[in-house]
């Protein structure tokens, strides 16, 4: 036990590292790139015909951001600010902040992609093992494989693009695009839950159909390879079903990698998909990273990346906590 | 193993089997739910337009601020739907339009403007709209200068305001301008794109002008914003909006949606299904939109058949670092231009959508009285000419040679090189650059594309660290002033420092007497016609001898119009009013306008099925 709190000592102290240099890194490389941050501004002045707005204009939004102070008195002002929760003003979208953008975004892009991960992790992992138990002559196996393939090397834009076509255009059964229904009443009633749901299924088929190919081929690999060890022969020398073999002993020890896989993609998902948010028009914070990076949007990029960050590394700490929870293989010892 | 694999095989059937039965039926419970829920709630399709805009609005579905920097009022409809301003003008017709204002006129020393406004003009809460709201608005922009758009613009010309009764108000200059009423950044006026917005005063007296949402916006337009999302904004029409009152006309649509589709082939996919009215400029190619009209014969544009497009009034042109040596030179300058090939780049890049430009003008209907003064020095100057060997005998008058590998090498010994510096987020110029550059390097020049974006691209081409680079040649309008203005030396900034803007003198050009002529044109109203066009002449002869940028191109704004629900779109057949569903001036293209002439209604779009 005290190896144990030890270990979660030393994780959550690699944890609280991590996410201070990255902080850190998150700060200083966007003022490494030649361009003003100020261009979110303005380039939106500039689009309203011929100028980029006036010079005083220009100038005292650089001094509302502190972007007149030196880079140590940003710094320390940045990091003030983040201990208090404040993440400050986005530039580009000013007076809105860029914890209120987040908060807008974060909820669709963290809803479907979730959503359609753990569906596709759920349906590619069991048909895996289905198909990787059944070797590789069975019918499922003839079937899935290159299907899983095919899936699994075509780029979801293209695959989106296809679902579009095929479901709007020529059946006419899905919304082209958006979150809901423009003009529907925005309310957590069931009409407007099955109106998101309604718009969410093309972009969630887009990336479960092609997620999918990954889970299916990694389980089916692990579940074939499982097939020759010597506990499942055993099982099946002492006459266990084939099914209590499958689901109890090999399934099992074929989900470890399969779970840290989806714990990586589910930490992955605060980053939003900006292609699929571009062709389906979804709001998602894809989006709004990509926007805030070519705009040098410095506050928004610093909050979005942070919010990546602590996904993928609470992610990781989480998993390292549980690892030799579940696995009794896995012992962590000083030394 | 034999025993296992056939047991494997039943026990494996059973649960697939009731594995596919469940979800089928949950599919089935679940796809009869979706359909009910969604269908009992949308706006009605014959009732509703739909434009269809090219990204989404930054700012979200809660700010309104029209003078927030970051504000798209054009993505967002506000400016077209809920706003309205004092004059519109149609460049298609030349009228100067009546709106919010009845009428203005200068003190003699053109030091005051005095304004009329409409009478029983209401905001969409029911308070009237008056000299008090007008004085409240410029008074808060000169407070908050320089941190409201445009306010530091209205602060260096606007000295004061004061109103003279309910509905007038008089401005005072801080120096002369007869062309005040034009400025867009200074006066309530739409000429391109939009204006100075007039703010309802009992809804913005007290707040933070900076950081104020305006949420839902009160406006003086048809229509009243009934909800918006991140991708779409949806406006109601007004039933007491003041025109219905006074003229007793009804804007046809009763619902406008602005919304993003997502990207060009969604928007096809909308345009075909019918699910889009009117996509904004730069989201279809003239391939894509020629499928659409193919498939959906409802589709059409400003021309029914080629070039379709309509002309925008940016047009576009070469900019050439004049303060890099050899471009210094306007006989290099001349020679480039002898070495692109227009009509090619307008077949390869344009697809036939436009036509070559011999100056920084749109050809509007209103510019030609100015054109024709000077139709000798456009044959003087063949801006337009493709002339390789030209441009061969110019180079060579340089004393430059061609060196063994077709490059030419100028009397220093360095080869004749370029930096093209390209935007990479946007599709037309990346097109044209790849075409323009293979040319020049077919004339023996080096060229080196640099493709940029965002904040670096605007970094590096303010600051002049590039060669040439294609542009837009905004504001282009029916005041010949604007755009020769944009050559002015007031803009020249030094190699390495921020120009004021791209087409604002980023390509570093002066000349002494081309700024005489562009100030003696400010201080001349632009009623004077003789005296302007003189002046035009004058300063164009120099412009056209310095050729301080190159001109390509008319702009085409393809701008597509689907009349399967709403008809009336103006077009080349019936030119009435211009196709932006991106300008202000939108909104008499919904509604229609009474003629300032004859006072008789024109135009408006209707419903292709009138109940």
């Amino acid at each position: 036990m005290w190896s144990y709190l030890r270990y979660v000592s030393g994780r959550f102290a690699i944890f609280i590292i991590t996410i201070f240099i990255a902080i850190t890194i998150v700060f200083i490389v966007p003022r490494l790139v030649p361009g003003d941050p100020l261009h979110g501004i303005t380039s939106k002045l500039a689009e309203m015909g011929g100028s980029r707005g006036s010079p005083e204009l220009v100038e005292e939004y650089r001094k509302l951001f502190g972007l007149d102070q030196p880079v140590l008195t940003q710094y320390l002002y940045y990091l003030k600010e983040l201990s208090r929760g404040n993440l400050g003003y986005s530039i580009g979208n000013f007076p809105v902040t860029v914890t209120e953008l987040l908060m807008r975004s974060l909820p669709w892009t963290i809803g479907l992609l979730s959503v359609a991960t753990v569906i596709s992790w759920l349906i590619g992992t069991f048909i895996g093992a289905i198909s990787g138990w059944g070797g590789k002559e069975s019918k499922i196996s003839k079937v899935l494989v290159p299907l899983a393939l095919g899936l699994y090397t075509i780029p979801y834009y293209i695959l989106a693009i296809i679902l579009i076509f095929l479901f709007v255009y020529v059946w006419g059964i899905f919304p082209i695009s958006g979150g809901y229904t423009p003009g529907f009443p925005v309310k957590f009633s069931l009409p407007f839950v099955l109106d998101v749901i309604k718009h969410s299924i093309l972009p969630a088929l887009s990336i479960i159909l092609i997620s999918l190919g990954w889970w299916f081929l990694s389980m089916r690999s692990m579940i074939v390879l499982l097939q020759g060890e010597d506990y499942i022969l055993l099982a099946q020398a002492k006459g266990l079903s084939d099914r209590r073999i499958l689901w109890r002993y090999a399934f099992r020890n074929a989900l470890l990698p399969q779970v840290s896989g989806l714990a990586i993609s589910l930490a992955h998902i605060v980053g939003g998909s900006i292609i699929l948010e571009k062709i389906f028009a979804y709001p998602g914070v894809g989006w709004l990273l990509y926007n805030s990076i070519t705009e040098l949007d410095l506050p928004t990029i610093q909050g979005g990346v942070l919010v990546v960050i602590i996904a993928l590394t609470a992610a990781n700490f989480i998993l390292d906590l549980i690892y030799p929870l579940i696995d009794p293989r896995i012992k962590y010892k000083r030394g | 193993m034999l025993n296992r694999r056939k047991l494997s095989k039943k026990s494996r059937f059973t649960a697939i089997n009731s594995w596919v039965t469940t979800v089928f039926v949950a599919l089935l419970i679940f796809g009869i739910l979706l359909a009910q829920g969604v269908y009992a709630q949308n706006l009605p399709r014959d009732e509703t337009l739909y434009v269809a805009v090219s990204k989404k609005v930054g700012l979200g579905p809660k700010v309104f601020n029209i003078y927030t920097p970051g504000f798209d009022r054009s993505r967002s409809g506000l400016h077209q739907l809920v706003n309205e301003y004092f004059f519109y003008v149609n460049l298609e017709t030349g009228e100067y339009i009546p709106w919010l204002a009845d009428s203005y006129e200068y003190s003699a020393d053109f030091k005051k403007i005095t304004v009329h406004l409409r009478k029983e003009v209401n905001w969409s809460d029911g308070w009237p709209f008056t000299a008090e709201d007008v004085v409240f608005t410029y008074n808060l922009l000169l407070e908050s200068a320089p941190k409201m758009t445009w306010s530091a613009e209205v602060a260096a010309w606007v000295e004061s305001i004061r109103k003279l009764d309910d509905y007038t108000v008089e401005l005072t200059l801080k120096k002369p301008n007869p062309r005040f009423h034009l400025i867009r950044e200074c006066f309530p006026a739409v000429r391109i794109w939009g204006g100075i917005t007039i703010l309802p005063k009992h809804i913005w007296e007290g707040k933070d002008p900076v950081k104020f949402n305006n949420y839902p916006p009160v406006g003086t337009g048809p229509y009243r914003l009934l909800s918006s999302s991140e991708t779409a904004f949806v406006y109601e029409r007004r039933d007491n909006w003041w025109g219905t009152e006074q003229y007793g006309v009804k804007p046809a649509p009763k619902y406008v949606v602005y919304q993003f589709f997502g990207p060009e082939t969604s928007v096809a996919i909308g345009l075909t299904t019918n699910d889009i009215d009117s996509p904004a400029i730069g989201i279809l190619s003239l391939g894509t939109y020629l499928e659409v009209k193919r498939k959906n014969p409802y589709v059409t544009a400003w021309y029914a058949k080629a070039p379709h497009a309509w002309l925008d009034p940016c047009p576009r042109g070469l900019m050439i670092q004049n303060a890099k040596s050899p471009w210094d030179q306007k006989e290099a300058r001349w020679a480039i231009s002898y070495l692109i090939d227009r009509d090619a780049v307008i077949n390869l890049a344009y697809e036939g959508t436009t036509s070559p430009s011999w100056g920084p003008y749109p050809y509007y209907k209103g510019l030609d009285p100015y054109f024709a003064t000077i139709q000798d020095l456009i044959e003087k100057y063949p801006t337009t000419k493709y002339d390789p060997e030209k441009a061969e005998e110019i180079f060579k008058s340089l004393g430059f040679n061609k060196g063994t590998d077709g490059v030419w090498v100028m009397g220093d010994g360095s080869r004749l090189k370029m930096d093209f510096l390209v935007d990479s987020g946007n599709s037309e110029f990346m097109k044209v650059t790849a075409v323009i550059a293979d040319q020049l390097r077919a004339g023996g020049v080096d060229v080196t594309i640099k493709p940029q974006t965002g904040a670096v691209q605007e970094d590096t081409r303010l600051r002049g660290d590039w060669d040439i680079a294609y542009q837009s040649l905004c504001p282009g309008d029916t005041d010949v002033f604007d755009n020769l203005e944009l050559f002015h030396s007031k803009y020249y900034v030094p190699l390495g420092e921020p120009a004021p803007w791209f087409e604002r003198n980023s390509f570093r050009y002066k000349n002494p007497e081309l700024d005489a002529v562009v100030d003696e044109m400010s201080a001349t109203p632009p009623k004077d016609v003789e005296k302007m066009k003189k002046l035009f002449r004058q300063g164009m002869e120099i412009w056209l001898e310095d050729l301080p940028i190159i001109p390509i191109v008319q702009a085409p704004a393809l701008v597509p119009f689907n009349t399967a629900y709403w008809v009336g779109w103006p077009s080349a057949a019936d030119p009435w009013n211009m196709p932006v569903n991106w300008w202000a001036t939108f909104n008499l293209v919904i509604s229609g306008y009474p003629s300032p002439e004859t006072g008789e209604w024109v135009g408006g779009i209707r419903s292709s099925s009138p109940k």
